[in-house]
């Protein structure tokens, strides 16, 4: 569960359950004794409706709805609390979003990122689900090992990796201590990204353990018994039955990661600031500076508009792309 | 029993809910409000009105301030509080909310605070140009003006946004002694000298200077200010003012050629490679660990450096081509106040007794080695250190310190953010033209927007 | 006995690839106890001369940043999972046992907000809380994780209600039970399981949580304890020994409560995850 990010392939998913649903009558709430009393039952209705669902629908339309409303309606315009008034000018900070090199840099960067982080937190949580399923001391006290990253906040584990990645820091020493020489990991602008992304991945890696031992363990035992009569050996049961059925898992980790990177903010903000220069600057926290700290409210905002829109899109591409590998069984 | 509990939870939820409901409508109905500007026009009668009442009644008016403080390594918690307990022990009636900074850079902070409608009553030592377009700050009444030696020193439009309290200058290249002598160099004069210096303690196998940055991006220019400082308003005292004009621009070869000749410096490999990873106090320490031997500073520095033993520290001013001595010099002060203060009198007060204050003024002179202005009299005794520093005043020509100017000689909003991104760009390795070019860009975009 | 010895490589390699993972824990844990000079020069070594120094100096800070934060913490995550927990459940059951078009699109409606990032909104929502005058409060961020995380609430309990049998509402209808009286006497109970998923998942997103305490709660109220260390970490940059303290310190709860429902957390989080 990489930090503040929520599954959202739920859209999707309940979407498709929606339909499987079989046809209820209008009000399940009520007994059916009573349903030939119309009055009653709209009166019901209409109750029940206020009593169920009016507060969380109120809230939700107030502190999500209602701001990406104001959030689109803001980036048209060039509100800036620096400054008295403020007024509509039309799509002018998407213009300057496309001549902004910077925002394109921003982008960048986020992608690399969520790629490195998607496909290493994967690989690295497959394997290591692969190294602990077995049942003794050591395999359970490595597994609650693997997972402790994950219930810390970014900003702890950001601090813990700025002092181990400082020039002078844990890392360097260490490499010393085997007669390597190491860098700058967080100042050096080649590498400071790949710094942040191996960050990321420690901490994100025990979630996609976690997921790929649950679904292991969910793979039917009589596959693996039909393979062995069959005469597979190690390599050929987990390319076949294995690694198919972990569709799911990767399906999760892969939505969960790529949309936890595209928003990632903490770690970065501890860890380099953005820094060197804006080489680390990721979509989030230039939103984040632009709209606090530079107070260019309108204009963060449109970048605001530009990553919902992409996340939206990623999401999207990357559910249907993925459901359609996964195995009914 | 417990169906009439949840019934009185779920009422007590859509009360709330309802409440909510009716100011969150209202709210929809005008999002265009600004919330900043409100309160600037409804301050003048508030604040007569106010002041009335302070001069009939000898007692303070019951209040309550926020005000925003920064600590760093000079000025620590101890210190804050010292001078608001000071403050309240005089003034009972008055409480002081202290919010601290979560970095030395109070005005980016402020500026967040701002955005969040969270401004506080009492802001100390923040860039003020950068707060005027929104008429976020007050303008400091004349009564207590007259209280403050100096004042004026630093309005803009003939309005006190900001009460100094003494000089810094900003910025001196401290040295440490046992470098320059292992290295057989002694104190440069001229750019010559200076890079004969650095040859020599590079020869030596030292780190010849430091600089500093990461999350800090204020602590990378400093030598950059000196040099434009030197190279600039020596040549151009108002070159700031000529630049509001439009009569000259960051691009053009003065402004330039002083770029590049810090710039040719990173060229030449002379400062230390982690610059940009490391904060202000990290480079700091780096200094005093002897892990570079010139350190270009702001005066504050004298009091960490007195404050330890275990390098021997130097000063030069920041060398000329022509080896004359200039003091890049900034009168600054802590206290400026929020326009929308529900209590400007105690506001005020607070701000001018804080910077009169007499211990407050010992305390600041000793833990951040502030330089008394004239017509103030402050009993300490100096360090050599700091002596050399005062003296070093007189020997030279006063210019403003570029990008830490005050009131009217200050630059326009937003910009010193600007050349702090532009200096790390530059180091990055993004070429000097494009990115003056840009700093000029960004100069017209906000100067329209202004007017 | 090839087999055995087999077994025992692999054993030996898992602890090794675990030690190398747990090294930065390690760092903190040691580095806690000892005093700064050691800490810079030997960061790896135990500790010399055992000292509480740094965590004493932590604690007693004049501001009472550890206690003073870590109460505002505990009150938000609290106060945010239970209003969360008992609106997205009732919403749900509303939802899934109404089955019609207009409560399915209602459904969808609420997912949608699964899909926003929090720095989206939070321009907006400043805006939206400094109108209701709930800025810099409390009550302000508890109600916005409400609007932000009741999706999520809705999400989880509309999947595990669908799996609850229609039979149970509609016998305790008969016996004149209200619709409230139904759902919270007999249907939350079953939902149990569900619940500790949403209590786990939303509890560590509020309780680690950054920007929105950053910004929303501001710094005059008191703050959360992430968005504590971030605003005094700027004094220990040169003090390993303190800042490993405070870390330590603003985790232990989160640390202590993981290793004691282990079993809960992986299988509050894979259910959460693997039903999506």
């Amino acid at each position: 569960m990489p930090n503040g990010n929520k599954p959202a392939l739920a859209v999707n998913k309940s979407l498709i359950k929606g339909k499987h649903e079989e046809k209820g009558s209008d009000s399940l709430l009520l007994p059916s004794s009573l349903k030939s009393r119309g009055v009653k039952k709209l009166n019901n209705k209409t109750t029940n409706f206020f009593l169920f669902v009016s507060h969380g629908l109120f809230i939700y339309l107030t502190f999500v709805i209602m701001p990406i409303v104001l959030c689109i309606y803001y980036s048209f315009t060039n509100f800036n609390p620096l400054f008295k008034g403020f007024k509509v000018i039309g799509f002018q900070n998407y213009a300057d979003l496309l001549k902004d090199s910077a925002f394109g840099h921003a982008i960048v960067v986020t992608c690399i990122i969520a790629l490195i982080v998607t496909i290493a937190a994967n690989a690295m949580g497959l394997l290591s689900a692969l190294l602990v399923n077995y049942k003794s001391w050591v395999y359970n006290a490595s597994r609650t090992i693997f997972f402790t990253p994950q219930v810390l906040s970014p900003v702890v584990v950001g601090f813990i990796w700025s002092i181990m990645l400082t020039d002078d820091g844990v890392l360097n020493k260490l490499l010393g201590y085997i007669g390597l020489s190491g860098t700058s990991w967080l100042a050096n602008p080649s590498i400071v990204v790949y710094s942040i992304a191996a960050v990321i991945v420690w901490q994100s890696m025990g979630f996609c353990t976690v997921v790929f031992l649950a679904t292991l363990q969910s793979i039917p035992s009589d596959l693996y018994e039909a393979a062995k009569i069959d005469g597979c050996n190690r390599r050929q049961k987990f390319r076949h039955i294995t690694y198919p059925l972990l569709a799911p898992g990767i399906t999760i980790n892969t939505v969960m990661l790529l949309i936890s990177t595209f928003k990632v903010f903490d770690h970065v903000v501890v860890l380099t600031n953005g820094g060197p220069g804006t080489t680390s600057e990721t979509i989030s926290l230039k939103i984040i500076n632009t709209a606090f700290n530079e107070n260019q409210m309108g204009y963060a905002s449109s970048m605001a508009v530009v990553l919902f829109a992409l996340i939206g899109v990623i999401s999207i591409v990357v559910v249907t792309g993925l459901k359609r590998r996964e195995v009914e069984y | 029993m417990k169906k009439t509990m949840l019934l009185s939870l779920v009422l007590t939820v859509m009360i709330v809910v309802a409440g909510c409901g009716k100011n969150s409508s209202t709210s929809n109905n005008s999002p265009s409000e600004p919330a900043a500007t409100t309160s600037a026009e409804a301050q003048p009668s508030s604040s007569s009105a106010a002041s009335e009442s302070a001069s009939s009644a000898p007692e303070d008016q019951p209040a309550e301030l926020s005000v925003l403080v920064f600590e760093s390594p000079n000025l620590t918690a101890q210190f804050w509080d010292g001078a608001i307990k000071r403050f309240t022990d005089k003034h009972p009636n008055i409480k002081i909310n202290k919010i601290v900074s979560p970095d030395l850079d109070r005005t980016k902070y402020a500026k967040q605070l701002l955005a969040s409608g969270q401004f506080p009553d009492v802001l100390m030592s923040i860039d003020v140009q950068d707060f005027t377009n929104s008429k976020s700050l007050l303008p400091i009444d004349d009564k207590y003006l007259s209280k403050v030696p100096g004042a004026e020193g630093n309005a803009i439009n003939g309005k006190v946004y900001q009460l100094p309290w003494g000089a810094q200058t900003i910025p001196y290249i401290y040295y440490n002694k046992k470098m320059f002598a292992d290295a057989g160099a002694t104190e440069p004069k001229t750019w010559a000298e200076f890079l004969d210096v650095i040859a020599k303690l590079k020869k030596a196998g030292f780190t010849p200077l430091l600089n500093g940055g990461g999350k800090d991006t204020w602590a990378t220019t400093f030598l950059l200010d000196g040099i434009i400082s030197t190279d600039v308003f020596t040549q151009d005292p108002d070159w700031v003012t000529k630049r509001k004009n439009g009569e000259v621009k960051f691009s053009d070869p003065l402004f330039k050629n002083a770029v590049k000749k810090w710039k040719s410096l990173y060229d030449s490999k002379s400062f230390n490679s982690d610059g940009l990873s490391i904060d202000y106090s990290l480079l700091q320490d780096a200094f005093l660990k002897g892990k570079g031997a010139m350190y270009p500073m702001g005066s504050w520095f004298v009091a960490a450096a007195d404050a330890q033993k275990d390098i021997d520290v130097g000063v030069f001013t920041v060398p000329t081509d022509d080896g004359s001595i200039v003091i890049p010099y900034s009168v600054g002060g802590p206290a400026s106040v929020s326009a929308s203060t529900k209590y400007p009198e105690a506001a005020q007060m607070f701000a001018t007794e804080f910077v009169t204050d007499a211990q407050n003024v010992v305390e600041i002179v000793k833990s951040d080695a502030l330089i008394p202005l004239d017509g103030q009299t402050v009993d300490y005794q100096y360090s050599p250190l700091f002596q050399r520093v005062i003296d070093l005043i007189g020997q030279g020509k006063k210019v403003n310190a570029f990008s830490w100017e005050n009131g009217d000689a200050s630059m326009i909003a937003g910009m010193k953010d600007e050349m702090n991104k532009t200096a790390q760009n530059i180091i990055l390795g993004k070429s000097v033209d494009s990115e003056l070019a840009a700093l000029d860009a960004k100069w017209e975009q906000t100067s329209a927007r202004s007017k | 006995m090839l087999l055995k010895w087999s077994s025992k490589a692999h054993a030996l390699f898992t602890v090794c690839v675990t030690v190398v993972f747990f090294l930065p824990l390690y760092l903190v844990l040691i580095n806690i106890f000892k005093d700064s000079k050691q800490v810079m020069g030997d960061p790896l070594g135990f500790p010399t001369s055992f000292t509480l120094a740094n965590i004493r100096s932590v604690l007693t800070r004049p501001d009472h940043l550890i206690y003073t934060s870590m109460w505002n913490s505990t009150l938000i995550t609290a106060l945010s999972v239970c209003v969360v927990i008992v609106s997205s459940s009732m919403v749900a059951y509303y939802l899934v046992r109404n089955d019609s078009k207009k409560s399915r699109l209602l459904l969808v409606f609420f997912l949608f907000g699964l899909m926003v990032p929090t720095t989206i909104i939070l321009i907006p929502v400043v805006k939206v809380l400094i109108a209701v005058h709930l800025m810099s409060t409390k009550t302000g961020l508890i109600a916005f994780y409400m609007g932000y995380y009741v999706p999520f609430g809705i999400f989880m309990y509309s999947g595990f209600i669908r799996t609850i049998p229609r039979e149970l509402d509609e016998a305790a209808a008969i016996d004149g039970s209200s619709p409230l009286r139904t759902f919270w006497r007999i249907i939350f109970p079953l939902l149990g399981p569900c619940t500790s998923s949403v209590i786990i998942f939303i509890g560590l997103w509020v309780w680690n949580d950054f920007l929105n305490p950053l910004i929303i709660i501001g710094p005059i109220k008191g703050t959360t304890i992430t968005a504590g260390i971030y605003r005094v970490i700027g004094q220990y940059s040169v003090n390993w020994g303190e800042m490993f303290a405070m870390m330590f310190l603003a985790s232990l709860p989160i640390i202590f409560l993981y290793l004691a429902l282990q079993r809960k957390f992986v299988e509050g989080i894979t259910s959460g995850s693997l039903k999506g």
